[in-house]
């Protein structure tokens, strides 16, 4: 019993980190219809300059934001450059994919031709542990929680609340209305670009945080979670991409726990593709959701 | 063994299974469309495979020899079995439900099961030994390394490479080949012309899969080791960047392709600079000048350093006993007569190209007639309709937008479905060709019932339709689209398509002279050997209407043909509906050009909100105030 | 009671007068290289009604789209007070006064109707964007109490007016609106075009309608233009269009009103 409660308390834990990551990988393909398999290396380059701060004993904390900004400005700047260019050119998804695929491992390896081979590790203050019933957390770890959930609800906000969201979503659903309504459709394609770096940033540090120690690959692993949480949830929908988070994180974690850890990668992927298999559009899609199928169905 | 031999058999043993595998994943990819992102998988199956079977039992050591079978099988047979068991492997993968999501979905979920798959294998101890992997793995030329054998070994790899260029040549040529590739321009369009197309996708990656696992076993055999750590996603990206720079589809482009790139690779790396205290980083600097060079020419030259080049068919000399069209047949003369009466209805003037229509007709009769040997004869007596509707029903979100239609089509005739938008005719046009399921209702072709068979049986039992929006396939030539379509071609079977012209020789030249009378009769011979992809709106689909003929159809479903045509087209497209009419094919004509619905329909169905409001003449439903209302008021 | 969504003029008034006035000039247009629609001219001022009718595949839809640049023009212009707008961005057409209500997907469905509303007002500041709110719920008081229903959830007549709503939040002095009554019943056929477009027309709004629905259209409209495979091949008032003996025929694909063949 121990051993569950003490793997749910990781599992909501890693549940949110991936839901802030699922959220941005959902984020870009609802606002230009394309798959970032570069966003795992933006994971991990975040890591890693959240280890440049860590070592001049940056607060950890703050790390994660300014991380964050920089992650978010050079997502701007990659779509533009990248897929964003690609599409509107034209091309088909798979060569768009297979683009953004090359774009994250040329990334990767720079990354690792400056870094070099070693793993890094992150000093981590992780403040005292706290336990309420059976749970038993670090502060650390609250404060994940806590953040995770307040930029959820920061970012719900925001598509609610303010002119900019309600016109990300907008340019999402019907992109030659929001034209018609003289909304400035490129400008906000940037706006979600930079939002979704600044989620895709804070979780890499956030992830380097929880792990303490990583290598190269902790991008991609985290990856294939946050991608399946995304699809689970319905890709494009950002609240599934939250729901799909904590499902992922959990049963992750779960599966890890009673099994062996390196079955989470398969756990990450059998809810995947049962959920490609038996539901493309996700559990929050609509059927006017952007189409998975091909044509005709 | 000097260094130079030492270096250069080695390259030439990776570039020789790189080859093996980059045409296997161009048979995969480049021909038929499927973006396997997972094929490493299938490399590191066969080369698992091979050492499982060629390893000896658990030595009094122990260490990474110990195995499971330990069953020292002859290499020969090892590699055999490891083709297999890719290509089985290929098979799973291929029937799972994934193919029917968009392409980059399908291909995240390959590049997914690359990477997981790794990830398991090098976590697993008992069955795969974990990240150390598997070592001492026999060589298939015995053992001793000296020059003599690396060089033999040279030899048994370029055997490999002769056998698997030979079978993707072959595959991808001819009928089969046409085939596959219109399978990767259209997939629906594949289908509503006949094609098994999961068949097709699950062969293609059997075959490719089977071509991994052959390079993966002698690779293994090669270098005597095996660990999941050289079998990572990133080895996939660079086959499938060979395949799009060398040239998708091309087997000469993707050789060059891979030479290039993967020789360049492995050459170059050497000369990257190496960083002071940093050994291994000429690799990994490899890799980013390769994902940039990826890059580059994705946006430079998408299509390639070789692109496809379809066969020029139509500069093949005709064949000596082809009949020309005579006038004095009786059948034409009828059929000019035919011709000349629909000529006559017409307000405006006499019908320019009535002598079109004469041979056209003509042709047609002797076309129609001459049907494959299981087909239908043709001249019959009428008897029961050749389509039966029967209380179709079909809701979209709560909304009946086919609301218990029923309907039927007599045979021989040319009938009309008309309506306004929303009517519904298009959606019953989907149900009647396959495209749609029914909620409820049935259809019967000639008797049969058919509610439930997929789309492409329908085609082969002679249920064609075409698309509104023309759904050619671009890349093929305008004669090869044509060619795409007829039943029972003996090339499109795998064990014909390997033996080649000897076995579907002559049936392929009698159909590429039967698709060229065609085209020549519609007036668009001068485009034969164009790609399909570059003509016009009206050429598209008067080459959509000619590809449904060579299925000689009992049931041709036409949507909305005459949509912004020309005047001359328009009248082309209306004299081979009657013509085809004259030779025994009933046609259900889906249109909102009233004019082409009046000249040519025996019978008119109108449908408005779901349901069937009116059936006769056109005469007759002009001035029928319900139809006049339904399009009036809308 | 005049609000800011009044346009100045009414009752046919040109330029000339304060008012505005959109039209085109031998417009062609197609797709790809298909032309669909040749040598239209037709015309729309403040206060009135113009709609276009006539059979399907007629191009009504190709001329809504080649106005607002959405589709390839090949020849002719399309001019607003006399500039030319031809193939502008819709972002610009916007701005210059004119809104677009297309015939389906006319409406961001995963937004409340509030919501769309405030994004019809994307352009305005804070104030002006909840006053044009306030009087659009006037034009529309159907949707008062249902502003923050979800519109995907919304019947076809409450998504209709969410259109329309939409795109009266820029006090637009054109109206284009793409089959409208697509998919409604009779009644509310009737609602849209006569107590929603006509309104807007008397209000001093140019409305352009194309419609499938002739009947109904044509004895609210001012003017109408029959289009018969891609030409308009009469022009004149409702009343008269409504009233020609012929009309039926013309629908129907028969002979006399039908446009001469040109040669090839």
């Amino acid at each position: 019993m121990n051993l569950f409660v003490e793997t749910l308390g990781f599992g909501i834990v890693s549940g949110c980190v991936i839901a802030l990551g699922a959220v941005g990988f959902s984020v870009q393909f609802g606002i230009s219809n394309v798959l970032n398999v570069a966003y795992g290396t933006f994971l991990t380059l975040a890591a890693y300059l959240g280890y440049l701060l860590n070592v001049e004993h940056f607060n950890q904390w703050l790390s994660v934001v300014v991380v964050g900004m920089a992650i978010a400005v050079l997502s701007v700047v990659y779509n533009r450059l990248l897929p964003g260019r690609l599409m509107r050119r034209g091309a088909g998804f798979v060569t768009t994919l297979i683009a953004t695929v090359w774009a994250g491992i040329g990334m990767l390896y720079v990354i690792v031709v400056i870094a070099g081979p070693t793993a890094r590790t992150y000093q981590v203050d992780n403040g005292r542990t706290l336990t309420f019933a059976a749970f038993v957390l670090t502060t650390s770890q609250l404060v994940v929680i806590g953040a995770a959930l307040a930029l959820m609800f920061a970012y719900h906000l925001l598509l609610t609340q303010t002119q900019l969201g309600k016109a990300m979503r907008a340019t999402s659903v019907n992109p030659v209305v929001a034209r018609s309504c003289g909304i400035p459709v490129s400008r906000v394609i940037d706006a979600a670009w930079f939002i979704s770096g600044l989620l895709c940033g804070m979780s890499g540090v956030v992830l380097a945080l929880t792990t303490v120690t990583f290598g190269s690959t902790l991008g991609t692993t985290f990856l294939i979670y946050m991608i399946a949480a995304a699809v689970f949830g319905g890709i494009g929908q950002p609240y599934g991409a939250m729901v799909g988070g904590l499902v992922v994180g959990l049963a992750t974690q779960l599966v890890g726990a009673y099994s062996s850890p390196a079955y989470e990668d398969v756990a990450a992927f059998v809810i995947l593709t049962a959920m490609l298999l038996v539901r493309p559009r996700g559990l929050f899609g609509t059927a006017a959701t952007r189409s998975l199928r091909l044509a005709g169905g | 063994m000097s260094p130079v031999d030492y270096y250069v058999t080695i390259l030439a043993v990776y570039m020789g299974t790189d080859l093996i595998a980059a045409w296997g994943l161009n048979l995969e990819f480049g021909v038929t469309g499927v973006p396997n992102l997972a094929y490493i998988v299938f490399f590191a199956c066969g080369s698992y495979t091979y050492a499982v079977l060629t390893v000896g039992p658990a030595s009094q050591f122990g260490g990474s020899e110990s195995y499971i079978i330990g069953a020292r099988l002859d290499p020969a047979v090892a590699i055999l079995v490891a083709m297999v068991a890719s290509a089985l492997v290929g098979v799973i993968i291929g029937l799972t439900g994934l193919r029917r999501l968009r392409l980059d979905y399908q291909a995240l979920a390959f590049l997914i099961i690359s990477f997981i798959a790794i990830g398991v294998v090098g976590a697993d101890g008992a069955i795969f030994n974990g990240l150390p992997g598997m070592s001492l793995i026999p060589n298939p030329l015995g053992t001793g390394k000296g020059a003599a054998t690396a060089w033999e070994y040279v030899g048994v790899v370029a055997l490999g490479c002769v056998f698997a260029v030979l079978l993707v040549r072959q595959l991808g040529r001819g009928p089969l080949g046409r085939a596959l590739r219109a399978i990767r321009d259209d997939e629906e369009a594949a289908s509503a012309v006949g094609k098994n197309v999961l068949w097709m996708r699950l062969m293609t990656q059997g075959v490719g899969a089977g071509l991994a696992g052959l390079a993966g076993a002698l690779l293994a055999g090669f270098i005597g080791g095996w660990s999941p750590n050289a079998w990572a996603y990133t080895e996939t990206m660079a086959l499938i960047t060979v395949v799009m720079i060398g040239g998708r589809g091309s087997i000469k482009g993707v050789a060059v392709g891979t030479i290039l790139v993967l020789g360049g690779f492995l050459q170059g790396v050497q000369y990257l600079p190496t960083l002071p205290g940093r050994p291994g980083t000429t690799e990994d600097l490899g890799w980013i000048l390769a994902a940039a060079a990826a890059i580059f020419f994705i946006f430079v030259r998408p299509q390639g350093l070789f692109p496809e080049r379809r066969p020029k068919l139509a500069l093949l000399p005709a064949r000596v006993d082809a009949a020309p069209v005579s006038s004095t047949d009786p059948t034409a003369e009828v059929l000019t007569q035919a011709a000349g009466r629909s000529a006559a209805a017409r307000t405006d003037g006499p019908a320019a190209g009535a002598v079109g229509a004469t041979e056209l007709a003509a042709h047609h009769v002797r076309l129609v007639t001459r049907r494959m040997p299981d087909g239908v004869d043709a001249v019959r007596a009428p008897g029961g309709p050749i389509l039966q509707v029967r209380s179709l029903v079909r809701s979209y979100g709560g909304v009946r937008a086919v609301d218990e239609a029923s309907f039927s089509v007599p045979y021989g005739s040319i009938v009309g479905l008309i309506g306004p938008n929303g009517a519904g005719k298009s959606t019953a046009l989907g149900i009647i060709s396959g495209f749609i399921k029914p909620d409820a209702g049935r259809v019967e072709l000639d008797g049969l019932d058919v509610t439930r068979l997929p789309s492409y049986r329908r085609a082969r039992i002679g249920l064609v339709r075409t698309f509104q929006l023309a759904r050619e396939f671009p890349r093929l030539t305008s004669l090869e689209n044509l060619l795409v379509a007829p039943l029972h071609q003996r090339g499109e079977h795998v064990t014909a398509s390997i033996v080649g012209k000897a076995a579907y020789g002559a049936q392929e030249a009698a159909l590429v002279d039967r698709a060229r009378q065609l085209i020549e009769l519609f007036g668009l011979a001068h485009l034969a050997d164009a790609p399909a992809g570059s003509l016009s709106g009206g050429q598209k689909r008067l080459l959509e209407l000619m590809r449904a003929l060579m299925l000689d159809p009992k049931l041709l479903l036409l949507d909305e043909p005459m949509a912004g045509l020309s005047p001359a087209i328009t009248e082309r497209l209306e004299n081979a509906c009657l013509a085809l009419r004259e030779a025994g094919v009933s046609v259900l004509l889906v249109e909102h050009e009233l004019g082409s619905v009046d000249r040519l329909c025996d019978n008119v169905i109108m449908m408005a909100q779901g349901r069937v409001l009116a059936e006769g003449a056109m005469e007759d439903l002009r001035r029928s105030v319900d139809v006049q209302d339904a399009y009036f008021v809308g | 009671m005049p609000t800011s969504l009044d346009s100045a003029g009414s009752g046919g008034a040109g330029p000339a007068s304060g008012g505005t006035r959109l039209r085109t000039r031998g417009l062609t247009a197609g797709y790809g290289d298909i032309r669909v629609i040749h040598d239209v001219d037709v015309e729309v001022t403040s206060g009135t009604m113009s709609v276009v009718v006539g059979p399907n595949g007629a191009g009504k839809s190709t001329l809504l789209k080649g106005i607002l640049g959405l589709t390839r023009v090949f020849e002719g212009q399309v001019e607003l007070n006399g500039q030319s707008v031809t193939g502008k961005p819709l972002e610009q057409l916007a701005k210059a006064g004119i809104a677009y209500v297309p015939q389906v997907d006319d409406v961001f469905d995963t937004l409340r109707v509030r919501e769309n509303l405030e994004m019809g007002g994307f352009l305005l500041d804070k104030a002006t964007r909840q006053e044009r709110i306030d009087e659009v719920l006037e034009v529309f008081p159907d949707l008062r109490r249902k502003t923050r229903r979800f519109v995907g959830s919304m019947s076809g007549g409450e998504r209709k007016m969410t259109a329309f709503g939409r795109a009266l939040m820029l006090a637009p002095k054109v109206m284009v609106l793409d089959e409208p009554t697509a998919g409604l019943s009779p009644a509310l056929t009737q609602v849209v075009l006569a107590e929603q477009a006509r309104v807007l027309a008397d209000r001093g709004k140019a409305v352009l309608v194309v419609e499938q629905k002739a009947k109904a259209a044509l004895e609210l409209a001012d003017w109408a233009y029959v289009m018969v495979q891609g030409r308009v091949a009469m022009s004149a008032s409702g009343r008269e269009v409504l009233d020609h003996p012929d009309m039926a025929e013309v629908f129907l694909g028969g002979g006399a009103v039908a446009p001469g063949r040109a040669t090839g």
